[in-house]
C-alpha cells in the first residue's frame, strides 16, 4: 500500500506503478532498508514506463463564447 | 643547461657576432575554460512524496540535467532543493501534510524516480528535511 504525503493528491495509479518499479530496482541493485546512499554514486537502475502523468493537467481556459452580445432588446 | 645556452648566446651577441637574445616568450593565457557558476534553477512541478513498503519514494516528472547526489527539503518554504554533482540546483514545490512532516524529518534516504528521456530512472540519494 502506498501512502501518499502531499496535500495534492496525484493519479495514484501512476504513484503505485513507479513506487513498486523504483523498489523492484533498489531490490535488484542489493539496497534494502538499512543500506546509506552513497551521494558520489546514486544512480541504481532505470525501467520503461508507459503509464500516465503524475498530476493531471490543468484543464485549458474555454474559448470564449462565439455568441455575440447585443445587449437588451427595446 | 638553458641558463648556459642564454648566457652563451648574450655573450655572442655582444661579440658582434651573434644573434640577438630571444625574448622571453609572453605567458599564454591559460586555455582552461572558465569555471562557470553552479546553475540554481526553479521548476514548476511538485514533487511527490510515497511511502511503500519502508521506502520514501520521491517522484517527479522532470528530467535533471547532472546526477542527483543529495535532496533537501525545507518545510517552511514548501520547496525540494535537488543538488546534483557539480553544483547545479533545482527547487521544486512540494506541499506535505502537517501529520507527515514529523515522518519526514526523520528520513535520511529516499528513492528519486524521474525522467530519462522515455525512460524512468531511479536514484538512491541522501535526503534532509528542514522544519
Amino acid at each position: 500500500m502506498v501512502v501518499v504525503y502531499n496535500t495534492n493528491t496525484p493519479d495514484m495509479d501512476t504513484v503505485n506503478a513507479l513506487a513498486a518499479h523504483a523498489i523492484a530496482q533498489a531490490d535488484k541493485a542489493g539496497i534494502t532498508q538499512q543500506s546509506e546512499p552513497d551521494s558520489e554514486a546514486t544512480h541504481i537502475g532505470s525501467f520503461e514506463f508507459e503509464g500516465g502523468s503524475l498530476f493531471a493537467k490543468a484543464p485549458e481556459a474555454s474559448a470564449a463564447p462565439s455568441h455575440k452580445f447585443d445587449g437588451p432588446k427595446l | 643547461m638553458t641558463g648556459l645556452m642564454n648566457f652563451l648566446r648574450n655573450l655572442l651577441y655582444k661579440l658582434g657576432i651573434g644573434s640577438p637574445p630571444e625574448e622571453e616568450t609572453a605567458v599564454m593565457p591559460s586555455q582552461v575554460p572558465e569555471r562557470t557558476q553552479p546553475r540554481m534553477g526553479k521548476i514548476d512541478r511538485e514533487v511527490v512524496f510515497a511511502m511503500k513498503d519502508g521506502y520514501m519514494v520521491l517522484m517527479v516528472d522532470h528530467q535533471f540535467d547532472g546526477v542527483p547526489s543529495w535532496i533537501e527539503w525545507d518545510a517552511e518554504r514548501k520547496t525540494v532543493s535537488f543538488t546534483q554533482m557539480g553544483g547545479d540546483m533545482d527547487e521544486m514545490n512540494a506541499d506535505i501534510k502537517v501529520e507527515y512532516i514529523d515522518a519526514l524529518i526523520d528520513t535520511k534516504k529516499v528513492l528519486l524516480v524521474s525522467n530519462d528521456n522515455a525512460n524512468k530512472i531511479v536514484h538512491f540519494v541522501p535526503f534532509i528535511a528542514r522544519k
